[in-house]
């Protein structure tokens, strides 16, 4: 069966470019460009790991971990990457705290090793 | 379609560079200004806490809005090196390769500008680490390797019979290390030779990177490691480059308790030298 990853990026190039690749690569993507639309997503669809962007319209990734934390209370953390152009260590420091497993900048890092993050996460 | 989007990359990477150099000028500008009207309207300065609070903010609209044109560009350029929209012929292939190569310097670009915006050598975070000096230059000697023969550079490493094991932030330096390499290629025009090296003595450890180059004018000597310089004769030569990779380098070593230092002539080439304590 198909590993499911949930992209939540709101740039329409960057959900191309992202999810033609890890479709190509053998996983199921669901995309979600807001943050309700991604709580929405993630409690239906349950996915094995989670590509978050931090900036996104309306509110922001941050919230998004804020409500992920609370839906998963006593429950199995579902690994979440974040995928962002923004980079500085106060960015890095705040998402590490609110749970998740890695930080992506978007400019810095290849298709190959998203793919490959993506296939560790999910094995 | 293929062409259009090789013309497209070309006219993106030199609207991007202006853009960077503007919003880098702008910045200074405002910051200036900030100071002038402090003055003459002897008002307190924003508080530091307010003052990091808008850097901070100023920095990530920046990495946002910079960055982001720049990774689809690179996504799309990888997806169409990776054949996953058919089979490339060999003169795409190598066009791609290039296109890809300008990509990637202006990602550099943008992140050494950001590096500059947002860090100075007092708060740069330094992980300490225990490091073997002779299988880290052996690692980044094999990284430049293959780009020096390309470009028709011999890239020798001088490694003392001993190895070193120096306590230092290994990304710093190879960063550091990376920027001072980079600009000996760029200025060993032609063919040349870069040679990497190390040597310790009872307090100290000496990494240099030597280059047959262009050298640097001796009545420049006293502005090389400050932000934005070029020398006057790369300016003459057309060679692209953001004058900011020696400012950035310092900034680290110095973020290490080292100290970096150059002796060069004009014509002859250049030695850089990071000194880090034992």
């Amino acid at each position: 069966m198909k590993k499911r990853i949930l992209l939540v990026e709101d740039d329409r190039f960057l959900v191309k470019i992202y999810s033609n690749k890890l479709s190509q690569s053998g996983f199921d993507v669901d995309i979600a460009i807001t943050v309700d639309e991604a709580v929405r997503k993630f409690t239906h669809a349950r996915p094995n790991m989670i590509f978050l962007d931090l900036i996104l319209p309306g509110r922001d990734g941050f919230d998004f971990l804020e409500d992920l934390k609370k839906l998963q209370k006593g429950k199995k953390k579902t690994p979440v990457v974040i995928l962002s152009n923004l980079g500085q260590d106060i960015d890095k420091k705040r998402t590490q705290d609110l749970g998740v497993i890695d930080y992506f900048i978007k400019a810095n890092v290849s298709l190959h090793d998203i793919v490959n993050k993506a296939k560790e996460l999910t094995a | 379609m293929f062409l259009f989007l090789l013309l497209y990359c070309s006219i993106f990477f030199v609207s991007c560079q202006t853009h960077v150099y503007k919003c880098a000028q702008n910045w200074y500008d405002k910051s200036v200004n900030m100071l002038v009207m402090d003055k003459k309207k002897k008002t307190k300065p924003l508080s530091g806490k307010k003052e990091e609070e808008r850097r901070e903010q100023f920095i990530s609209i920046i990495s946002h809005q910079l960055r982001t044109p720049l990774s689809i560009v690179r996504g799309y350029l990888e997806a169409l090196e990776d054949e996953d929209m058919g089979k490339l012929t060999g003169g795409q292939k190598e066009y791609l390769s290039e296109a890809r190569q300008i990509n990637t310097d202006m990602i550099d670009l943008v992140n050494r500008y950001l590096d500059v915006l947002s860090k100075d050598s007092e708060s740069i975070e330094v992980h300490q680490e225990n490091i073997s000096l002779t299988a880290f230059l052996q690692d980044i000697a094999k990284h430049f390797s293959s780009y020096a023969k390309a470009t028709n550079i011999e890239f020798a490493l001088r490694l003392p019979k001993k190895d070193v094991h120096v306590s230092s932030d290994p990304q710093l330096l190879r960063n550091a290390l990376n920027n001072i390499i980079q600009n000996a290629m760029k200025y060993t025009i032609g063919s040349g030779t870069i040679t990497l090296s190390f040597s310790t003595t009872e307090n100290e450890t000496r990494i240099t990177v030597s280059d047959t180059g262009i050298g640097i004018p001796q009545e420049q000597h006293d502005q090389v490691f400050t932000k934005f310089f070029r020398g006057k004769n790369i300016i003459h030569r057309s060679i692209a480059g953001s004058g900011l990779g020696l400012y950035v380098a310092r900034e680290y070593i110095a973020a290490l308790h080292g100290k970096i230092g150059f002796t060069s002539e004009e014509g002859k080439g250049t030695d850089v030298t990071i000194t880090l304590p034992q």
